[in-house]
């Protein structure tokens, strides 16, 4: 190493280590938590934040840049990256954030104390139906000695997210031998994953499994030549739909391919080559992953089915019965395993099929609901998500002019879309199909600044990567941070519902206002549960009426709800959160739960069981 | 044996580490992978999946036991060991996959 190489290499890792004493310099600030406003995270965090990142990010365009930088110094940014985006909530909040969080800790509680779930159970009983990452986390508590899986529960987000720059450099490095490609790639997936699927829940995990399948393919099972037509028609049986494929896939495409690249089709990535004696071992490798999957989300087995099916479709991966053999599995497990889940599921499961539409369109809120602040940070997820988009579209012409056609890229990117004409996945569909497309988008985001090694190597380049990493950084922070007021529980919040769960009788119904506070993660089973402003059996929001009725007569409309269910003890529950998701999302004029709170507390039918600055807790009086 | 109770510190990241990768690199080890990064995200993937097979198989049987389920990943750590034993005194050829 040269000593002007020597130098520049020192350079960054001062920057790098300048951005993480900013970061640890924005954490002992005394951050105010509680004067986020709808804006969330970003309105109480110290320009020091900020700042971290920004160096970060002018450090890690620069570095990637130059030739000589080493490889771990550009794994020590994106490493850098995920802590201060990931560690932040969680060091700064010390308690575990996401009120569907709690309940994942309830699963886990519920199998510490028997031993096994119960798939029949009436309440959360997906959960019980693929127990497999509840299973794994509850022997990870009993033996690391915890009493709950809220001993580390909060440190998930980075924690998954490290495992999943495992899983990417895998599958970005079986895309390209460009380093640059591959780290920038990495970098964008941080800046654009938003969708906050990485908590302590199973489809984290299952991600991460999802992404190692993907990147073991990729490498050892890809097929780089074209296959002739005779195989193509001993893979399809029958001679004329081979024909047709094989006319259509790679024959006419190539022709396209070969009027829009300025060369032929380039792989500079060098075939794994002859088949090693272990790869036999990688194979079962997959399959134990793909059936813990299986047994643990709902979800994640048909985005990977269906990432698969793409590659073999489209001869990319040599492993013709995968499809298949991961078909069966899934196919197994829900056969077998979550039967229960199913005699109570299966109408509406198969009510959404093909409602496209519907199922894209539930995931978007309606902005003309919420308030200002919310408008601004889900404008700004639509805006970053598209960007994203274009970006990898612009990208992925910029590889084609170079000679990549990139075919199992562009097939991983489009691969998870059918699920949404399958099912709204609870109004979540959507974010799930970019998440899971995310990889590959960020890869061709990536492209665009270094579409091929012998490209970007101007100082423009540089200044690009900078320039389209603050843009999205600032949509990400909108719509990563921007919903934290309602996402944060405060340690008054915990402590009020550690209360709950430590005095409440079994057979308690527990009356929340829209369910945003920790519930359920302890002893679980053993209450009701019911919203005031979510009707119990369709689960939607209550009608206007209602809502009327709720706040011009609190006591008789929280009675008639105690009264329709059978109860030991009756609990009102009113936090911080729930005052903040009722504001945001509209479910309530702000200042509501002050007025429901006034009322219960003069009705002389409930009397306070515990209150502090955050939360206040009401039972119904024994006399009533 | 007991696993359960108070935790300290080096237990958690003991605990942590064993139950994160050794089951997995025991056997990702005997891939011979190329580069450190792919060898630890194989080993913690492959980790991950045989602690919750394990885990998943006690709580399906109703037969719940952490102990046992220790047992159970240090006995697949130790069939690596016989493994890479049993190839050594094969006299096979180490095979890289690349």
């Amino acid at each position: 190493m040269s000593v002007a190489t020597f130098r520049k290499t020192i350079l960054s890792l001062l920057a790098v280590i300048g951005a993480a004493a900013l970061w640890i310099a924005s954490l002992r600030s005394g951050v105010d938590l509680g004067r986020m406003n709808d804006l969330g995270l970003i309105s109480v965090l110290p320009p020091t934040f900020y700042l971290a990142l920004a160096l970060l990010t002018a450090s890690f365009c620069v570095a990637i840049h130059r030739p000589s930088t080493p490889i771990p110094l550009l794994l020590l940014h994106v490493v850098l990256l995920i802590l201060i985006i990931h560690a932040t909530p969680t060091i700064l909040y010390g308690t575990l954030r996401y009120a569907w969080a709690w309940k994942h800790v309830g699963i886990v509680d519920y199998i510490l104390r028997h031993g096994s779930v119960d798939p029949s159970i009436s309440f959360l009983n997906a959960y019980h139906n693929w127990p497999g990452f509840f299973a794994f986390s509850a022997l990870l508590t009993n033996v690391a000695g915890f009493k709950s899986a809220l001993s580390f529960a909060a440190w998930g987000p980075p924690f998954f997210n490290l495992l999943d720059l495992g899983g990417l450099l895998l599958i970005l490095n079986s895309f390209t031998r460009d380093y640059r490609q591959v780290y920038l790639g990495a970098w964008f997936f941080y800046l654009t994953n938003w969708v906050a699927q990485d908590y302590f829940s199973p489809q984290a995990m299952s991600y991460f499994l999802n992404l190692v399948i993907l990147g073991v393919c990729l490498t050892w099972f890809r097929v780089v030549e074209t296959p002739s037509l005779s195989v193509v028609k001993r893979w399809l049986l029958f001679d004329k739909a081979a024909t047709l494929f094989h006319r259509l896939v790679f024959d006419d495409a190539a022709h396209v391919f070969n009027r829009l690249a300025s060369s032929g089709e380039r792989v500079d990535v060098p075939n794994p080559g002859p088949r090693p004696a272990w790869r036999g071992g990688l194979l079962l490798m997959i399959i134990l992953l793909f059936a813990v999957i299986a047994s643990s989300h709902q979800l994640t087995p048909f985005m990977t089915i269906l990432e698969v099916l793409g590659l073999v479709v489209f001869q990319r991966c040599r492993v013709r019965n995968l499809p298949l053999l991961l078909t069966v599995i899934t196919v197994t497990w829900i056969v077998n395993m979550a039967v229960a889940f199913l005699n109570g599921n299966f109408n509406w499961i198969i009510q959404s099929i093909g409602h496209m539409d519907a199922n894209a369109n539930s995931t978007l809120i309606d902005v003309n609901k919420v308030s200002h602040g919310l408008q601004m940070v889900a404008l700004m997820g639509r805006v970053l998500t598209a960007s994203a988009c274009c970006l990898a579209l612009l990208g992925f012409i910029r590889r084609l002019r170079h000679g990549y056609w990139d075919l199992a890229c562009v097939l991983l990117a489009l691969a998870p879309i059918p699920m949404l004409a399958a099912n709204s996945y609870g109004g979540e569909m959507l974010f799930r199909v970019y998440f899971f497309a995310l990889p590959f988008i960020a890869f061709f985001v990536a492209s665009l600044l270094y579409p091929s090694e012998g490209a970007g190597r101007t100082w423009r380049t540089p200044a690009m990567a900078i320039l389209i990493s603050g843009g999205l950084l600032v949509g990400f922070c909108f719509a990563y941070y921007g919903k934290e007021r309602m996402n944060y529980f405060s340690k008054q919040e915990v402590a009020a519902s550690q209360y709950l769960y430590g005095t409440a009788p079994a057979g308690s119904l527990l009356v929340d206002v829209d369910g945003d506070y920790p519930w359920a993660f302890k002893n679980y089973e053993r209450y009701n549960y019911r919203s005031l402003v979510f009707d119990q059996e369709s689960g939607t929001q209550i009608t206007r009426q209602q809502r009327t009725n709720l706040l011009s007569n609190p006591v008789a409309f929280i009675s008639r709800i105690i009264g329709g269910t059978p109860h030991t003890a009756a609990y009102v529950i009113f936090t911080r959160a729930q005052a903040a998701t009722s504001e945001e999302n509209g479910y309530l004029p702000a200042g509501s739960l002050d007025v429901l709170e006034r009322a219960l507390k003069q009705s002389g039918r409930f009397r306070i069981a515990f209150a502090n600055s955050d939360a206040t807790i009401f039972i119904l009086s024994a006399t009533s | 044996m007991e696993v359960s109770g108070t935790s300290s510190s080096f237990r958690v990241a003991i605990v942590f580490w064993f139950m994160l990768v050794c089951p997995g690199m025991a056997f990702v080890r005997l891939l011979h992978l190329r580069g450190p990064i792919v060898e630890l995200t194989l080993a913690i993937a492959l980790s991950i999946a045989l602690d919750t097979i394990v885990a998943e198989s006690m709580v399906l049987a109703k037969r719940w036991s952490p102990q046992w389920g220790l047992v159970a990943l240090a006995v697949l750590c130790g069939v690596r060991a016989v493994i890479q034993i049993s190839t050594r005194t094969g006299g096979s050829a180490r095979r890289d996959i690349r």
